[in-house]
Order: structure tokens, then C-alpha cells, then sequence
């Protein structure tokens, strides 16, 4: 029953996806550094460029609407995104105000008194204080955390806690952590989306406080209060079985697929007989990895007390361990009026792209720099995205399965060698022995004929689409005006600094795959460079938007379509196109963020539509997960409690 | 993918169940093909077991939550009596 051709359908958990950029593009050019400018305010700085980028304030407003007076996201520029992207990074990085007995508010930001980019108040961060996913979607069968049966807020502010299935919850590791306050930061996350683990190769290599995979980057997912009431409100506690934070019931389920099927467009936001949430929904996903002490005493990282995750006492128990760690990467969703769709936003820490010996091939705000050898001077960076080189492959197939024509093609691959080779064999690579201080991946082991090369680690040596100059521009206006307010305030840095917007989706295109052309990357998305860049004609970076330490195999970096079952493919088994995200009065072949979670959460042909949340989709979360150690051929096998759809 | 034509979903403990205690060797652990059980380990890394009555017992609710609107087995849902089954075999306290 649960059979192959169904094998992502699952009864696990999910968290948010993404996925991004391309082989060939030509979005790359570097803007001039911003002048900083020479007034400093001391609540709010605003920093203004001489070329077109719109002005960042800091502020602790979360926006709401994108272009909200000019046609709302539909409508907004690349420079406009990008400025609502970093509106929503500092308005969501601002300490909160002090949570006590009187004041058990999450998500409340300190105002002036706990000034943005400072420990003054010691606080946690406004979107640090949102409900991990499982304290929205519990594994107990119970309730989420402090629940109450009363509007509006059903119990939401409660401190943390992380109830996963009965029994599965050893305790601490280390029994010298049993009385440790319950970190914000819950990591139970180990892989990405359970295609591949992440590896940062700068940081400590060796195991010092229990991290049984120090080098491996682990993700929370999160959602605030909005999504936790319109889960909470919609659920009866008295039936775990129909509980929203368990499964999303069939008869709405139905509902909901029933209407994206007739009107291409999502449900009314905040639906009760359908799944929409409601406008103003945020979620995130968060990557964070242990620092080596340098890197702690840099002031390039945003560090907290996190809680991970290590293989407990049985098979199927685990044990947890609270540390200091960075944040290496932050997702950010909203979901705007104008945007049912969701915005997709993602930041990433400014070092996390090195060279082996330790070199960044791009500032903190995403201009590439130069790279030099020993003796200081200026070398030729590589010329491929990784080593080795890999390259994806997504026939049309032949012959088309008409018995499941809906179903993404299972005829994808992604192989090793240079792009030459990528019609055909499976040879022409050697995996990446020596990491250094590179970023670097191994795939997890996947059945053919959807197979990745998994017998060894892949290496980063840049982005595949890089950052563009509208994204550029706005870090530099952002880190300027962050500059300016830092110095209202008498700061005199800010690790914050030190994080760079990578690109922002603001609303779906429809890439359509011109004829059944099964040339080499053929299929992949490629702007019109003759004309400005927009939404209607998004950038490489923008339509395939991607986080290099959350979504960094092939499949994450150039996906849209579909997952079948762990390679990205514009194809439905029939040889018809394979679309993901319905929006007004449309079916799209979105990529990146969007399209996955189109893909993953708004309509799942084999899990429960969640309306572009997938952690919505996929309900109770029974277990964290735990490293996954390589084998001895390289293969990871990673205990999980998440799963694709189709 | 739901529509399994499966009645309303019922609460375990609301389920009228046989005065004979559902257990997991007789009733339940037949309910799984050796197929459910791989895919299942794979998928979760090895977390959920469903030929393991401790590791079934662990997603019991979530299963069930799954079966009983049809989404699992995805294309070929579970009936309502194999439903009742496994929601009696949790009603009955995970017997053995």
C-alpha cells in the first residue's frame, strides 16, 4: 500500500522548504558601496542610496503589506521586496521586551528600551519567542503547550516546550543540563527537507560538548501567533483525531483541493471550513551550527542557547543538549493581502560561503570579492558551483505513464561531471575529500531511478545564481542605516551587520518549458535580460530563490515543478507540464521557496493541503530528529520525521 | 489524498469496541504489509516501525489520524473496519 510510485506521501512531519538557483545567468553585476551617510537618529535611521533602492528604516514594525499604496505585491518592484524583506528582518531581530509572570508576552518587541542590535535587555528576539512548529502541531496527543480554550490567543504566550510522541523524549544527555531553562531555539531539524545534510567545514571539527556531528547545520521551523490561532480555533481539544494540530480532517481537506481546483486561487484567508490562513501568518526556518571560539568572539554571529537533538537510550528515543550556537540563515514568510501566496525572504550570515582555506567569496552584502592565493595574489575562482560538478537531468518521459498523469515524472537524475555529461552517464566526477573551510553536503541515499550521487561529500564553492544588484543594493542601504542607528545608540557594532538578505519571491511566475526539449538544463528558467527585472520577469536568483546552507543540492537549487520522489522535475508523468501554486485564476510552475512550498503545502497530491505551510500540511510532529552519520560508502541515512509529497 | 468514502472520524476512546481486547499480535500487526513497514522505516529513518508494537504505539495517533480520513495508504485506504482495529487497539491501551 504505501507503494513506490505513493512513496512521499507519509505520515511525518514537514517544515518549510525552498529551494533555488541556476547554472547559467546572467544577473550578476556589482552595484558601487553605498556612502554612508552622516546624520545618526537615535530610535529610527534611515539610510537612502544615490542609485534606486528604496530606503530601510529600523524599525520594530513588522510590515504587513508589500507596495501596500501602489498595487500591493503583484505590482512591486525587485527594490521594493528586497525593502520590505529587510523591514521584516529587523522589526523580527528585535529583542523583545522582558518576559515575566506579569508580562508572559512572546513576541512583544522592547521598543526603545531593548534597542535593536543589543544585549541591553538579555531578551530572546521577537520571531526567537514564535511556537516551534511543535508547539503549534504536538506529538503527545494532547494539546499544544498552555493551551486554553479561549479567544484570542488560546494560550499562545506560555514559555516553551517541546512535547514530542509519548516516550520518545529521553531527557538530557548530560544529566548535569536536567534543570537548564527550556532554550527558545529548538533544533529538530537535521537534514535538508530529507534530501541531503549540510556541513559547514569552518566550523570545530572535533566533538567538544556532546555535538555528535559538530560541523552539521540543524533547522528549526516556526510560526507565530497568527497561524497558532487559526490552528487552535479550528480544532476541538476533545478530539485529537479531528484536531488541526494533528491532521487536517478530510472533509476540509477535500474542501480545500475541491476549491484550488475550480478557482485556481486560494481559499478566503482564515477559511474554518477550508485551509487558509490568515493574512499576516509568518513562519521561519532557521539554521544554526556550533561555532568554533574565534568565530563566537567574531561579532559576525548571532549567537543563543539552542536545544538539539542525539540518538537516546533506544531505537527510538533521543536525548537533548543545550549549547551556545550561530544563526547561519533565517527564512521569512508572510502571508500579505495582496500575497496569498505567501513572501518568500531569506538572509543568510555573511560568511557562510568560504573558500578551503577560509577566504569569503562574497561580502556581507553579497558582492563578490577577490580571491588570492599565499602569496596575496588574485586567482581565478572555480569555475563550477561545486566540486565535484553536478548536473541535473529532466527528460520528458518516454513513455509517458498515463495511469498517474498528475504524479511529477520519475525519470529525473542528478549525475556527477561536468554539464557535457549530463545527457547520459554517470561518471566524470570525484567527490570532495577535503572540505577545508568550504561548505559541503552529502546526499541522502535514494532509490533509482531518482537517484542523487550520495556516495560521498559535494562541495561549495559559490552560488549557482548569484546575489543580484537590486538584493545588493538593499543590504547596503539596510547595513548602512543599521550603521547609522547603531551609533544613535552608542553601539558600536551589531552582528547583524554581518547578514545579507540573499533574495526575496513576491509573487508566482509560470515558467513554461519550452516544447519537450531534453537538452542539457533546457527546462531550467532563464530571465529576459533585455528587459528591467520584475516579477513578471523575476531574476534567476529571485525565481530559483534558495538559501545555500538550507537548500544546496541540485534539486533544492534548481527546483520547480515537482519532487518525484527526490528530484526536482518540470514534468508530470504523462509528458504534460508539471505545475505547484494556484493564484488568481492561475496554475504556475513556480520555483524556489514558492514553488516548493506550492508543491509541498498548498496542494500535495498525497498529504493534506496546508495553504503554502507545510508544516500546516503535515501536522503532529512525534519525534526531533538526530545526525545522521555518513556510512562507510558515504550514504546517509537520516532518522526523520518529515516526508515529501508528490 | 482523502475520499476513501470512510464514515465520520471517531475519537479511539468514543469507538465501540469488542469486549475482547484488541491486541497487537492478533489484530494489529496484520493490518501492516511488509511494504507499509519499509517504506514507512525509510521515509522516517527508521523511527517509525510499524512491525514494532513500541514504535507503532509512539505514531499511534498520528496513524490513525491518517487512516481514518484516508489519506494512508495513499490510493488504497484502509477500510473501516481495519480502522477500528487499530482505534480499538489504542482505546484498549496498546495491548500487546
Amino acid at each position: 500500500m504505501w507503494n513506490r510510485k505513493l512513496v512521499q506521501a507519509a505520515i511525518v512531519m514537514g517544515a518549510f522548504a525552498i529551494a533555488t538557483p541556476v547554472l547559467m545567468s546572467s544577473d550578476a553585476a556589482t552595484p558601487k558601496k553605498a556612502m554612508p551617510a552622516k546624520a545618526a537618529p537615535k530610535k529610527t535611521a534611515t539610510a537612502q542610496t544615490a542609485n534606486s533602492g528604496i530606503p530601510v528604516t529600523v524599525s520594530d514594525q513588522i510590515p504587513g503589506e508589500l507596495n501596500p499604496t501602489g498595487g500591493g505585491a503583484p505590482a512591486a518592484t525587485p527594490y521594493q521586496a528586497a525593502a520590505f524583506a529587510w523591514q521584516e528582518f529587523i522589526a523580527l531581530n528585535w529583542p523583545t521586551a522582558p518576559q515575566t509572570p506579569q508580562n508572559p508576552m512572546r513576541e512583544q518587541s522592547g521598543g526603545t528600551a531593548c534597542p535593536f542590535g543589543s544585549t541591553t535587555c538579555g531578551t530572546p528576539l521577537v520571531w526567537e519567542t514564535m511556537r516551534s512548529k511543535v508547539e503549534t502541531f504536538p506529538g503527545n496527543n494532547k494539546p499544544p503547550p498552555g493551551y486554553v480554550n479561549q479567544a484570542p490567543n488560546y494560550g499562545y504566550d506560555a514559555p516553551p516546550a517541546y512535547n514530542y510522541g509519548n516516550g520518545v523524549i529521553d531527557g538530557p544527555c548530560n544529566p548535569a543540563q536536567a534543570n537548564d531553562p527550556t532554550p527558545w531555539i529548538n533544533l529538530d531539524e537535521t537534514d535538508q527537507i530529507t534530501l541531503d545534510n549540510m556541513y559547514a567545514g569552518a566550523a570545530p571539527a572535533n566533538v567538544t560538548d556532546g555535538n555528535s556531528a559538530p560541523q552539521l547545520i540543524r533547522f528549526l521551523a516556526k510560526s507565530n501567533r497568527v497561524q497558532y490561532q487559526y490552528v487552535t480555533s479550528n480544532s476541538n481539544p476533545n478530539s485529537e483525531v479531528t484536531a488541526w494540530w494533528n491532521v487536517i480532517p478530510a472533509s476540509i481537506d477535500q474542501a480545500t483541493k475541491a476549491y484550488l481546483a475550480t478557482n485556481m486561487a486560494a481559499p478566503p484567508p482564515g477559511s474554518s471550513t477550508m485551509i487558509s490562513n490568515r493574512n499576516g501568518t509568518i513562519e521561519l526556518k532557521a539554521g544554526w551550527r556550533e561555532l568554533t571560539s574565534t568565530e563566537a568572539s567574531s561579532g559576525r554571529f548571532h549567537t543563543q542557547m539552542v536545544r538539539f537533538y542525539e540518538q537516546g537510550k533506544s531505537k527510538f528515543s533521543v536525548c537533548w543538549r543545550d549549547s551556545t550556537w550561530g544563526l547561519v540563515s533565517l527564512h521569512v514568510i508572510q502571508k500579505t493581502p495582496t500575497a496569498p501566496y505567501f513572501i518568500y525572504a531569506t538572509f543568510e550570515q555573511g560568511d557562510n560561503i568560504l573558500t578551503a582555506g577560509g577566504q569569503p567569496v562574497e561580502d556581507a552584502d553579497g558582492v563578490p570579492t577577490h580571491i588570492t592565493d599565499k602569496n596575496g595574489n588574485v586567482i581565478t575562482p572555480p569555475a563550477t558551483a561545486t566540486t565535484p560538478q553536478v548536473c541535473m537531468m529532466d527528460p520528458i518521459p518516454n513513455p509517458p505513464d498515463k495511469s498517474e498523469p498528475t504524479y511529477p515524472s520519475a525519470s529525473g537524475s542528478v549525475v556527477l561531471g561536468p554539464p557535457s555529461n549530463c545527457m547520459g552517464t554517470q561518471s566524470g566526477g570525484t567527490y570532495c575529500t577535503s572540505p577545508g573551510q568550504e561548505i559541503y553536503y552529502l546526499n541522502a541515499a535514494g532509490d533509482p531511478p531518482n537517484s542523487e550521487p550520495d556516495g560521498g561529500f559535494i562541495c561549495v564553492n559559490k552560488r549557482i545564481n548569484p546575489i543580484t544588484p537590486d538584493v545588493i543594493t538593499e543590504n547596503m542601504n539596510a547595513h548602512t542605516a543599521i550603521k547609522q542607528y547603531l551609533a544613535g545608540i552608542g553601539a558600536p557594532s551589531s552582528p547583524f551587520l554581518y547578514y545579507k538578505l540573499v533574495n526575496v519571491q513576491y509573487v508566482p511566475y509560470d515558467h513554461v518549458v519550452p516544447g519537450t526539449s531534453q537538452a542539457n538544463d533546457g527546462w531550467l528558467y532563464m530571465p529576459n535580460t533585455s528587459q528591467p527585472s520584475s516579477g513578471q520577469n523575476p531574476t534567476s536568483g529571485s525565481y530559483y530563490l534558495a538559501n545555500i546552507v538550507v537548500e544546496t543540492n541540485r534539486s533544492l537549487q534548481q527546483f520547480s515543478g515537482g519532487l518525484s520522489p527526490n528530484i526536482s522535475t518540470v514534468w508530470n508523468a504523462d509528458d504534460t507540464p508539471h505545475k505547484n501554486s494556484y493564484y488568481g485564476g492561475h496554475f504556475y510552475n513556480m520555483g524556489g521557496c514558492m514553488g516548493c512550498h506550492g508543491s509541498q503545502g498548498q496542494n500535495p497530491t498525497t498529504n493534506p493541503s496546508g495553504d503554502f505551510s507545510v508544516i500546516l500540511s503535515r501536522g503532529a510532529v512525534i519525534t526531533p530528529e538526530t545526525p545522521a552519520p555518513p556510512s562507510s560508502t558515504g550514504a546517509t541515512a537520516v532518522a526523520r520525521n518529515r516526508s515529501l509529497s508528490k | 489524498m482523502s475520499g476513501s468514502g470512510l464514515g465520520p472520524i471517531v475519537d479511539p476512546s468514543q469507538l465501540s469496541c469488542p469486549t475482547t481486547p484488541v491486541s497487537w499480535a492478533k489484530d494489529v500487526a496484520p493490518l501492516f504489509t511488509s511494504r507499509d513497514t519499509a517504506h514507512m522505516l525509510q521515509v522516517t529513518g527508521g523511527r517509525l516501525d510499524l512491525s514494532n508494537a513500541q514504535s507503532t504505539e509512539i505514531w499511534a495517533y498520528k496513524v490513525y489520524g491518517y487512516v481514518a480520513n484516508g489519506y494512508m495508504p495513499p490510493g488504497n485506504p484502509w477500510t473501516q473496519a481495519m480502522v477500528n482495529t487499530f482505534g480499538c487497539w489504542i482505546q484498549g491501551g496498546f495491548q500487546p
